[in-house]
């Protein structure tokens, strides 16, 4: 069997280098040296508290630089996430470990800013190219993030630093199908004052044609993604004021707009006529204090995000739903010793929720959290977390986490993480007219993972066996004598598998090797039928490779997922054929002294011109070109 | 290292193991779908996974999504109705504003039409053209028409204007009769005209008043039409413990429209709150279904409701009868749908199968 095939390749092609590594040792370590230095710092931020016991993988700006188009592309080649779009561009949808897409919290400067609606956040609504750090961390987080955090975490982050500094970047891009994406960032410091700003422009007319010729128009003719066209803007400023180092002052406010045509995909494109507009505003204001063996540090954020959607672009009429989140994050740390620390959270949000239909709806959450932090020596480390959530709707059960990392060998650690965990009912589930459910309770999850995690020599390893059992699961369902579905607390599913990260860069004179990649199998399976989950393949592979030469690099980029279910059914029927896309493209570094670097690149995408799918009927594009160029001064 | 590479072998065990216990079996394809039963089944609501099942005449074999397995691609949306005229299937796909022509026995594709719908829900066949009814813009109740087809190009060749929510259609010489069910989109208003279309007049329609919501429409033995009004039930608001109510209730009925002369010429009226939702003939006998008790029969000159069930059934979402059998789906959208067939006579079961998701018209292909 196929499947079998890569698996075996797979585990080969992974364990390999972990078995050899000796050898890489005695043949490697003297050409490694610079690369040792770096790696040893990396080495040490991986152990940080709050990604303790769990797997995280970062993204970096030079990939953000190489998939620009939107975040889910962005994420579909450099993290362990399934996504689910509706056709290039359109709403996009993200899952950890075969979750759902309401068990993935996405943060914003440490802020929840999944829709207060549906529960999800759509990646494909959202700018993330302007971020600093992005990173993603797969497994539960609901004593640290609050509901929702089941699947995994994606954290954007924007950088204040006060280090005396001007760092500028620009970034344009245009392609096929008249697809242009661009950014600036400005990072500045003073020693005072820090200040970012950055903005993001992005369009495209997205009317690549369909390669599936199997569908046809009445006259024969191939079709295209008609009504797919796109436009979105946004800006972020981020301003600092260090009174003292013990005493920092945050702001960080960002908005973007981004008007957006559905397309409706085969076998009919024409019937496509769909347009959705987003409006997402956020503030937030930190305060940072130092006193003593305290930190204290106080998050004050406003968020609103409104959807505006037509069901006939032509027309005037449209239905909206929007939010107003207002929330108080209180955190306090008291290092009591050298080797312990206690963090102490209070979370309080007020949330608003209104839809075209709905009578405006009000929710208070009010959670209690307290964090325990144990490390008496550089090779062990131990955390031992709670939450009690309350909800002006309804109970939630107490989230807990015990995590654990112990340095077993030499640049060897091993990480184990179990947690309760849970996700609160959403306002559509609870107040949607008619179809809502107040009896909904919290989804609650226990979850564990082990993992093994080796770094250094330029190689990065990971790898990660985790088990979620998920119970009181919300699904949609028919009701009673009518059509209408209505969400109810009914599912359990018990998702296991291993996630693995493999990363390895080298550098010999003017030769530069770089791997990396993510690997993920998964059985998400239905408690009550032993049934595979939808949109949960058993198999994602994607992975980058990169080989640069004095000022030319080259790139290859490969994302593989195995075949998904389209509903609880799991029949053949109701599925999407196994996805294989790759990538190749070229950097070359026109200027490069100091701080300043231009970059020219171009990219082919999809260069076997495959036929995928993300959801029913909606083809991706087939093989297509950009070119951009990237200044950093 | 020990236990580092032990663990790695428990990887490697454990993947190999999961990856590889599945295996599929090839099922037998049939070819022709002659001399039985044709079910089309909707699929989820914009999922673009409508599907069509056949059963034979002797139950003896039966095959699931048969236009995919033919075709090799699927049909691509929901499939609300299939029209047949001579050999050809038109198998209208509503989200999708298309029709896909089909041979009606080897339902290999044929044509499709992609352009003049606009929410397509039934089509019938008059005067050597076909004749759809569209709803339009879900949300404008001005804009709904019959698009009329040329069967020879299968194009749509021409439009003209019709009274809110045209819903089915069929055929009687050289007129058509459309139940304008109205109720479109989300809070427009339900319709009760029957729309008679003469079609060698120029397409000129006169409207014949019914009751709320009509639907169902099947000539008698006699060659009137037995319409199926089904009432309204709209309008919901939440009382005081939260309960969700209709407010607007308005009574269902079947009627009988005498076609030399085009009016009501009977009317059966059903109780306050109850909405039959399915209605079909067999030979002299009107047979009707309420969700959750079952189908009921009367002969087609009563004047008055049966007291009794003829079957007890779940709840169905599409009915036929044919020579004293009632076939029946049970609505499903989340699980497929299963096929009763049932002796009107002996309530006997004689049959059931699992058909298509969202499975909701039965039709006989002889």
């Amino acid at each position: 069997m196929d499947v079998c095939k890569v698996v075996c390749f797979l585990v080969v092609l992974i364990v390999f280098p972990v078995f050899s590594q000796e050898k890489i040792k005695d043949n490697g370590s003297l050409d490694s040296i610079q690369n040792l230095n770096t790696v040893d710092i990396k080495a040490s931020k991986f152990h940080k508290t709050e990604r303790l016991g769990q797997k995280t993988v970062e993204v970096s700006a030079k990939e953000m630089a190489r998939n620009p188009t939107n975040f889910t592309e962005l994420l579909r080649y450099n993290s362990p996430i399934v996504f689910k779009d509706y056709g290039n561009g359109g709403t996009s949808s993200a899952r950890f470990r075969g979750t759902s897409a309401s068990n993935t919290v996405v943060l914003w400067n440490g802020i929840n800013i999944n829709s207060v609606g549906s529960g999800q956040t759509d990646f494909n609504s959202l700018s993330a190219n302007t971020a600093d750090e992005i990173i993603i961390k797969s497994g539960g987080g609901s004593v640290e993030y609050g509901s929702g955090a089941i699947g995994g975490t994606v954290h954007l982050k924007d950088h204040l630093s006060f280090d005396i500094h001007q760092n500028y970047q620009l970034f344009t891009s245009y392609g096929s199908f008249n697809t242009s994406s661009n950014f600036f960032k400005a990072n500045l410091g003073t020693g005072k004052w820090a200040i970012k700003l950055s903005g993001v422009f992005n369009s495209s007319d997205n009317d690549y044609p369909f390669i599936d010729d199997r569908y046809q128009d009445e006259d024969g003719n191939s079709l295209k993604n008609d009504n797919g066209n796109y436009i979105n803007y946004g800006v972020d400023l981020g301003i600092a004021y260090k009174i003292s180092n013990k005493n920092k002052l945050y702001f960080y406010t960002t908005g973007y707009y981004g008007d957006r045509l559905f397309s409706d995909g085969l076998p009919n494109p024409s019937a496509g006529s769909e347009r959705n507009e987003d409006f997402n505003q956020r503030n937030l204001l930190k305060w940072f204090y130092r006193f003593g063996d305290f930190t204290q540090i106080i998050n004050t954020s406003f968020i609103s995000q409104e959807y505006r959607y037509y069901d006939n672009k032509d027309s005037k009429d449209y239905s909206f739903g929007k939010s107003q989140t207002a929330s108080i994050n209180y955190s306090l740390n008291y290092r009591f010793s050298n080797a312990w620390s206690l963090k102490y959270l209070m979370v309080a949000d007020h949330i608003n929720g209104q839809t075209t239909d709905l009578v405006s709806e009000d929710r208070d959450v009010f959670s209690l959290g307290g964090i325990l932090n144990y490390k008496p020596n550089s090779d062990f480390i131990f955390s031992l977390g709670a939450r009690k959530e309350y909800n002006s709707d309804f109970k939630v059960p107490i989230s807990a986490s015990l995590s654990a990392e112990q340095k077993v060998a030499k640049f060897i650690w091993l990480k184990a993480n179990v947690s309760a965990n849970y996700r609160v009912p959403t306002f559509n589930e609870m107040y949607w007219p008619v179809v809502g459910n107040r009896d909904l309770i919290p989804e609650n999850s226990r979850q564990g993972e082990f993992g093994l995690e080796f770094e250094n020599f330029g190689l990065k390893f990971n790898s990660t066996l985790f088990y979620i059992d998920l119970k009181d699961k919300i699904i949609w369902k028919p009701a009673g004598n009518s059509n209408l579905w209505t969400p109810v607390n009914l599912d359990a599913a018990v998702n296991k598998g291993v996630e693995l990260f493999l990363g390895y860069t080298k550098k010999i004179r003017s030769h530069f090797f770089h791997f990396s990649g993510n690997y993920t199998f998964t059985e998400a399976s239905d408690s009550e039928n032993g049934r595979q989950l939808p949109y949960a393949p058993k198999h994602l592979l994607n992975y980058n490779l990169e080989y640069g030469y004095g000022i030319a690099k080259i790139y290859f980029q490969d994302l593989y997922q195995s075949k998904v279910f389209t509903n609880r059914l799991a029949l053949d029927f109701y599925s999407l054929d196994l996805v294989h896309v790759m990538n190749l493209g070229l950097d070359i570094s026109l200027f490069e002294k100091d701080n300043t670097n231009l970059v020219l690149g171009g990219k082919i995408n999809n260069i076997g011109n495959s036929l995928y799918y993300f959801t029913n009927l909606r083809p991706m594009p087939g093989r297509n070109y950009t070119i951009n160029i990237n200044y950093k001064f | 290292m020990k236990t580092t590479k032990l663990i790695f072998k428990l990887f490697l065990l454990s993947l190999v193991f999961v990856a590889c216990d599945e295996d599929t079996t090839p099922s037998e394809i049939l070819d022709t779908f002659e001399n039985g039963i044709i079910i089309s089944a909707e699929g989820a609501w914009k999922a673009k996974d409508g599907s069509i099942s056949f059963v034979s005449e002797d139950y003896s074999m039966s095959t699931n999504f048969l236009y995919k397995g033919v075709n090799g691609s699927k049909l691509g949306g929901l499939i609300q109705s299939i029209g047949f005229n001579g050999d050809d299937a038109y198998i209208v796909l509503n989200d999708v504003n298309t029709i896909v022509v089909a041979d009606r026995y080897t339902f290999l594709k044929k044509a499709v039409i992609t352009t003049g719908l606009t929410n397509p829900r039934y089509i019938a066949f008059a005067n050597g053209k076909g004749y759809v009814t569209n709803w339009g813009d879900a949300d404008n109740i001005n804009d709904e028409f019959i698009a009329v087809v040329d069967l020879e190009s299968n194009k749509v060749e021409s439009t003209f204007s019709i009274s809110n929510g045209p819903e089915q259609i069929v055929s009687q010489g050289s007129k058509l009769y459309v139940s304008n069910r109205g109720g479109t989109g989300s809070g427009t208003a339900y319709n009760n005209v029957v729309s008679v279309i003469e079609t060698d007049a120029a397409n000129a329609i006169s409207t014949i008043e019914v009751n709320d919501a009509p639907d169902d429409m099947v000539f008698n033995a006699a060659g009137n039409l037995v319409v199926l009004s089904q009432g309204e039930q709209s309008s919901w608001a939440q009382d005081e413990n939260g309960i969700w109510y209709a407010q607007i209730e308005t009574t269902a009925a079947i009627q009988t429209i005498d076609v030399s002369s085009n009016t009501v010429s009977s009317t059966i009226e059903f109780g306050v709150g109850v909405h039959p939702n399915l209605l079909d003939i067999d030979g002299s006998n009107i047979y009707y279904h309420i969700g959750y008790i079952g189908v009921f029969s009367i002969a087609d000159d009563a004047t008055e409701l049966s007291e009794e069930a003829a079957i007890l059934t779940d709840n169905l979402y599409g009915m036929s009868v044919k020579d004293g059998k009632v076939y029946g789906v049970l609505k499903t959208f989340e699980e497929l749908s299963e096929l009763i067939i049932t002796d009107a006579t002996s309530k006997s079961k004689l049959y059931s199968t699992a058909v298509g998701l969202g499975a909701s018209k039965i039709y006989f292909n002889e």
